[in-house]
């Protein structure tokens, strides 16, 4: 009996020391991802601001280039993939397999800028004053914005197709709000930041009156900027790196209307450069094979920053609403305004066709790579605005190689359609 | 410098080996002093051509005391008590032989067997998923083996040992490049998100099964690399093992748990055996050699004229040198310790211009019964591999896509030596690996047994990726180095309690195994070097760094009972009990039950007395069910956020949605089958069929980005099904002198079924490979040219659904021709198909407007005719962008193929050329030397992968090179 007895326990002392030396301590707390929890606590608000801000900075990065190659403000030098501008944004299409991550990271800059403001409503104890709150609900003004200029509809949170003015009725809304607690905390950059988005934004509505009575409290030489940085390649400004030969050389201003352009005139808002040692693209392209590397230099590094306002842009909203009104000589002054700054030729227009030829020219130049010209094709065409486009930006025409049926606005993607129920399934 | 590396491994391999084979003799002969022993000693030969056999297991019954026969056929078992003894002898595909014989004391008594082959071997001893061990005779579900014996070959890494031998195996292949791994799938794919990598175990000790980490800088784009993944599998020393045994699918892994869904892989390592040492020297000599993978055009290709037969790589292409270094020795005292040691070098060189792949590795396996009821086995290997590689794949700063765009890749040049600037880049893999384990296994009397295995898999990956300060696409330079480290803890412990009842014979089985698997990464990179010279991390004027941990635990236990009725009926129930770390806070427990039965029919006097015994000499019937799991990662089931940084500041972005929910995936499988020999055990059938259904399978549910989280989540909603049968049928066609000829062929058919995906739409799982409710998992669906051949405009369908992604029917081939004077000629091929495979490469240099030589036809026409409109549908697609058709889920084609695995001739060389040898041999193998594909699969090769890991569950192909082929020599000497 002692002999089973000290073999039970034998067998069982080994059983055991197999389970103890599993440590089998299931509660396992991994570090790195931060638990939702923890975004209450009033010290996590600079984070989920730069949050917004950090993912602001990459959707308008890869709409701002997008949008670029599909309005000619660059043409297609070679890639397709990485960094590269597909066939059918070579010809002008935006379609709904291929624009998936630029609606995806708008939506969850959209989101983050939101929830966030949430959060923070909740944690500080000063919201309404707090400048963190106010760069925050900038930051959601402007994706609402880039997402209601360039998205051809609107889904918020979900929700079914709306028009996309819903983005555009958001971004007002918040840009207000930001108003507010910007004059609340003092803060007059942002106070200017809010006006001017906020205008771009009523313009865009159509409501002009109020676009103009905001934009004329934005000063000349104010700019507001989405920095980016040289942390690493998804902090970098995209339409630089895509042409930095490094190794993508994948877009060009060969073949714009800004390539003779600042070859005649040097303006510095739309430079462009060539290389000795690289002449051509990083691939063919369309039937023309091979085509010259004009690399832009208006984002020279990986760091430069983009405007999202600015003053100038201000003084052609005003511009604009002149020409509405028909006042060509006021308009055409505001027109050149930056132009006579800059010591530039002013344009000249006796017409109405001739002075909307001229704005169209003159915000393609003062907004060129920021990701607002799509936005503002499709406002002309939709208020059937006078004046004429560059053969080389025309849809339909053979030096533009831009297909008949380019498309001004992205579509919602297929991201959106295969998980949103209000959709039907693919 | 190779050779000098070799001569100091080989001297200092050759010290640790001498200095332990003394000490194991001396401790042998002291165990030997003072008894009243005899010597048994003899030969052991095929019965048939009458040639040695080697590996064969010769036991006196009763007794621990046992030799193995050389490959010269001699055995010798001394310390052999004096008087009449049976003599066992065992070998894997032999038929077992029992004698007996006088043992003189002090004496020696001479014995000589002949074995006959034997198909199947109902009382051969298996391990995996039995709780403890069993014979296959007990045994309710299908279970594969491989002996290492049985392969003629020169072994170049465990997968290839695998490919074609086990049915349902798909051995899948990566790239060309050194150091690239294959990813393994056993009967498919079982999940849909989770690895579908079987889990594998050494010697009883759990390592890692997926692959490692890809050598890329943690910023920038993630094909900054070689872009393959390396497999921890093939760190093992192929000469070291003894045998392999594979379970398939959950009927059979019910014992391993929440895990073993897809599978589990056991290897067993040689281990020592009594008696005075026996050592063995191998060495293999030889070539890897690319085959062409291209359009041959009639080009002139040469070193200095890229062709299109290579895809205009051929300038940079070498026939890498390969050379593999092994010396090994066991032996043992009879009641004493036993030993196997073993050191080789293995230093393969790739085909392209920077691969190399020079590998280290030593095996300490040591065995010990300091009395009868007690053994206690130590395992240690420890492998130092280090890689070189080219950069390849989708990689714009790589060779392979340079060169095979020529003149429109990213240099703009098809000159060599301007795409050869890429060859600045430095490329560094190294690998340490530890593998340890000690099995303790306790018997105190006849009932009892208890076993217990505790056991460490350490792996040290540092992956060092330097574009050098001039570098064309990083001129200031960069550099990223990670250190990664993964630690496998497994102890696992097996109770049985064997008891006759009157008529029935049980076997009671209790355990318990815990994993904790611990995982660090740690990557620095740095950019902007101040000028040219050998840079560290530190150098660079802007650093990035990124650090992920990542532990999991698992643990869970089990009980068995089996129950044999005359030992030819036999019923087994059991119940697995998990629990898991990463499992949702509001799961508990998990529990996996299996059942199985297996009647050998052929043992009833019925049977013996009838016609049906003429049909089938040996027959057993077999069913099991059984259950097992597939667990979700460690962050899943938690809402989490990402700190990013933001220009150096702290950024939040949304990460994961959480679930708290969140559980195993389960498979549930059914297996009927039987093992069946004929013609006098010359002809052996295996049959399965199975069933499998996953139910609350993960699937990837992926969230509208309106609402702001980007990221899939893990859910368990799916059901899905898999199903087929496997036949491995084994036959001597011929045995008599002089020749004997045997002949296998293994055949898979298998098909999947997305049974529910929840009420989620359809989604695309990778690599245009989608899950769709009623389709294969997964099912390739893209554009489709309904009138590929017609001179006329493209009719293009939209959503077509080709059809799955992994093979439906694998065949494996294998023949061998035994000739006197040990003459032997074997084949083995391999035919896999059924699936499609998504050709990426082509649509990216395309959609480029690449020159491509699949389009060389209709640019001869368009340069003939000036126009495109005498180009078929499918020219008009591909061939100019300008058109507007192309779409990069147009290139999907089907993926059948076959290669000749191996050809093999392998003679014995005479003693006298090797004096003082017990033998030795010679063998000439060419590898995947010859190869068929279906023919709408114009590039590259089926069997190839993308930039993926092992875990794509839809791999592609991208701008990488195939496997090679390869010529070798060996020469095994043993003494």
């Amino acid at each position: 009996m002692r002999t089973y007895m000290r073999i039970t326990l034998g067998t069982l002392g080994i059983a055991a020391a197999g389970a103890a030396l599993g440590g089998c301590n299931f509660d396992v707390s991994n570090p790195g991802p931060v638990q939702g929890k923890y975004l209450n606590d009033p010290r996590a608000a600079q984070a989920i601001v730069n949050g917004a801000g950090r993912d602001l900075s990459e959707a308008l990065n890869w709409i701002a280039y997008t949008g670029a190659a599909v309005s000619r403000e660059v043409f297609p030098a070679g890639s397709t993939g990485s960094f590269g501008i597909t066939p059918n944004q070579q010809i002008g299409l935006l379609t709904d397999d291929e624009t998936n991550t630029h609606w995806d990271l708008a939506q969850r800059a959209r989101f983050e800028a939101d929830s966030g403001n949430k959060f923070m409503k909740r944690s500080l104890t000063d919201y309404a004053k707090n400048k963190l709150a106010a760069q925050i609900l900038l930051w959601s003004g402007y994706t609402y914005r880039l997402l209601g200029e360039n998205m051809c509809e609107a889904v918020i949170d979900g929700s079914a197709a709306m028009p996309s003015t819903a983005f555009l009725d958001s971004a007002i809304a918040r840009f207000t709000t930001a108003l507010g607690v910007a004059q609340a905390a003092g803060d007059t950059r942002s106070v200017s930041a809010a006006l001017a988005g906020r205008a771009s934004v009523l313009a865009d509505l159509g409501r002009w009156p109020d676009a103009i009575a905001d934009a004329q409290q934005v000063a000349d030489g104010f700019v507001y900027q989405m920095p980016y940085y040289v942390t690493d390649v998804d902090q970098y400004n995209r339409i630089y790196w895509a042409t930095a030969n490094q190794p993508y050389r994948a877009h060009t201003v060969w073949n714009t209307p800004y390539e003779t352009y600042y070859a005649s005139t040097k303006d510095p808002r739309v430079p462009w450069d060539t290389s000795t040692s690289q002449k051509v693209g990083d691939a063919a392209v369309l039937s023309l094979g091979r085509v010259q590397w004009h690399f832009e230099t208006k984002f020279s590094k990986k760091d430069a920053a983009m405007n999202l306002s600015s003053g100038w842009e201000m003084r052609l909203l005003e511009a604009e609403n002149l020409l509405m009104g028909g006042d060509v000589p006021n308009a055409m002054m505001l027109i050149n305004k930056h132009r006579v700054a800059l010591k530039l030729q002013p344009w000249s227009a006796t017409t109405a066709d001739e002075a909307w030829t001229a704005l169209k020219r003159e915000r393609g130049i003062e907004l060129w790579l920021e990701g607002r010209r799509l936005g503002d094709l499709r406002r002309w065409k939709a208020t059937s605005a006078p004046g004429d486009l560059s053969p080389l930006e025309q849809a339909g025409s053979a030096t533009s190689y831009l297909s008949a049926n380019q498309n001004l606005c992205f579509p919602i993607p297929l991201s959106e359609k295969q998980t949103n129920p209000h959709f039907t399934s693919p | 410098m190779v050779a000098r590396r070799f001569t100091l491994a080989v001297r200092v391999l050759t010290a640790g080996l001498v200095a332990a084979a003394l000490a194991g003799g001396s401790t042998a002969a002291r165990a030997q002093a003072g008894e009243a022993t005899g010597t048994v000693s003899g030969t052991v030969r095929h019965a048939g051509t009458e040639n040695p056999l080697g590996s064969a297991q010769v036991t006196i019954a009763g007794t621990r005391i046992g030799a193995v026969s050389r490959d010269d056929g001699s055995y010798a078992i001394t310390g052999v008590p004096a008087g009449t003894q049976r003599v066992h002898v065992r070998l894997i595909g032999f038929a077992p032989v029992d004698r007996t014989v006088t043992v003189p004391a002090g004496g020696t008594a001479t014995l000589d067997f002949a074995l006959a082959t034997s198909a199947v071997q109902l009382d051969q001893v298996v391990v995996t998923g039995t709780a403890g061990q069993a014979r296959r005779r007990e045994v309710g579900n299908s279970i594969s083996a491989v002996t290492a014996a049985d392969i003629p070959e020169a072994k170049t890494d465990v997968s290839a040992m695998l490919q074609g031998r086990v049915p349902g195996a798909s051995i899948e292949l990566s790239t060309g490049s050194s150091g690239a791994g294959a990813s393994i799938r056993l009967r498919g794919n079982t999940s849909v998100a989770l690895s579908n990598q079987p889990l594998i175990y050494i010697d009883g000790v759990r390592v890692r099964s997926d692959e490692y980490p890809k050598n890329v800088p943690p910023a920038g784009s993630q094909l900054r690399s070689t872009n393959y993944y390396a497999s921890p599998l093939n760190d093992i020393n192929p000469e070291d093992i003894d045998r392999i045994e594979v379970l398939k699918g959950a009927a059979a892994t019910t014992l391993y748990g929440t895990e073993a869904a897809a599978g589990v892989i056991q290897i067993f390592t040689k281990r020592g055996q009594s008696g005075a040492p026996s050592w063995n020297f191998e060495t293999s000599q030889g070539i890897n050699r690319l085959r062409p993978f291209g359009i041959d055009d009639g080009g002139a290709c040469s070193s200095t004229q890229a062709c299109a037969k290579y895809l205009y790589i051929n300038p940079w292409l070498r026939n890498g040198w390969r050379q593999a270094y092994n010396m090994s020795v066991n032996g043992g005292a009879t009641n004493g310790p036993r030993y196997f040691l073993s050191g080789g070098y293995n230093d393969d060189q790739g085909v392209l211009p920077l691969d190399d792949e020079r590998k280290y590795v030593v095996r300490a396996n040591f065995s010990f019964a300091p009395s009868p009821k007690l053994n206690i086995d130590w395992n240690t290997g420890y492998t130092n591999d280090h890689i070189t590689n080219t950069p390849a794949g989708n990689n714009a700063a790589g060779l392979t896509l340079n060169a095979f765009r020529r003149d429109r890749n990213y240099y703009g040049s098809a000159n060599i030596d301007t795409i050869s600037q890429v060859l600045q880049y430095q490329l560094n893999t190294w690998i340490n690996r530890m593998i340890m384990g000690a099995t303790v296994s306790y018997a105190p009397f006849a009932h009892l047994t208890n076993k217990l295995t505790i056991g460490i898999d350490r792996a040290n990956v540092e992956n060092r990726n330097l574009r050098p300060f001039g570098f064309p696409e990083s001129p200031t330079g960069s550099l990223s180095d990670q250190q990664w480290a993964n630690q496998t803890l497994t102890s696992d412990y097996v109770g049985t309690w064997e008891q006759d009842v009157k008529f029935l014979h049980s076997t009671f089985a209790w355990g318990g195994q815990a994993s904790t698997i611990d995982t660090r990464d740690v990557e620095a990179f740095a950019t902007n070097f101040t000028g040219p010279g050998d840079p560290t991390v530190s150098t660079g004027s802007q650093w990035n760094g990124s650090e992920n941990r990542i532990k999991i635990v698992t643990g869970g236990f089990f009980l068995q009972e089996m129950l044999g009725w005359r030992d030819r009926v036999f019923l087994t129930g059991g119940v697995r009990f998990d629990k898991y770390s990463a499992f949702g806070d509001s799961l508990g427990v998990q529990a996996y039950p299996k059942v199985s039965a297996s009647y050998v029919i052929s043992d009833e006097p019925f049977w013996q007395s009838t016609f049906a015994h003429h049909v089938a000499n040996t027959l057993k019937l077999r069913a099991a069910y059984g259950q097992a799991g597939r667990a979700p990662g460690a962050f899943d089931a938690i809402q989490t956020y990402d700190g990013v940084g933001w220009g150096g500041q702290p950024a939040l972005r949304t990460r994961n949605v959480g679930n708290p929910h969140l559980g195993p995936e389960r498979s549930a499988e059914t297996e009927l089958g039987f093992d069946a020999a004929s013609l006098n055990n010359r002809l052996s059938v295996d049959f399965t069929w199975y069933h499998t259904r996953t139910s609350d399978a993960l699937l990837n549910v992926d969230f509208p980005p309106s609402e702001g989280f980007l990221r899939s989540q893990l859910e368990n909603i799916g059901a899905l099904q898999k199903s087929g049968f496997e036949i491995g049928t084994n036959a001597t066609l011929w045995q008599s002198q002089p020749l004997t000829w045997t002949a296998g062929v293994n055949l898979a058919l298998s098909k999947s079924k997305v049974l529910s995906l929840g009420n989620i739409a359809p989604f695309e799982i990778a690599n245009n490979g989608w899950a769709i409710e009623g389709q294969p998992l997964a099912v390739l669906r893209g554009h489709y040219i309904t009138n590929p051949d017609d001179i006329a405009p493209p009719n293009i369908v939209d959503k077509h659904l080709y059809g799955p992604s992994q093979p439906t029917r694998i065949i494996g081939v294998t023949s061998a021709l035994q000739l006197p004077k040990g003459i032997e000629i074997s084949a083995r091929g391999e035919y896999q198909g059924g699936n499609y495979i998504d050709e990426d490469a082509s649509y990216e240099a395309l959609s480029r407007s690449v020159k491509w030589p699949t389009c060389f036809d209709a640019y001869a026409k368009a340069a003939r005719d000036n126009n495109e409109n005498n180009w078929t549908a499918r020219e008009r697609v591909e061939c100019d962008t300008k058109n507007g058709y192309l779409k990069s889920d147009l290139f999907i084609f089907k993926a059948d193929f076959f290669k000749l695995r191996d050809v093999t001739v392998k003679a014995a060389i005479p003693k006298r050329f090797v004096p003082g040898a017990h033998t030795a041999s010679l063998s000439l193998s060419v590898q995947n030397w010859y190869s068929w594909k279906n023919k709408d699969f114009r590039l590259f090769d089926p069997e190839m992968a993308g930039n993926d890991g092992f875990n794509a569950q839809v791999r592609y192909v991208s701008e990488q090179i195939p496997a090679p082929a390869t010529v070798l020599g060996r020469l095994q000497v043993t003494f």
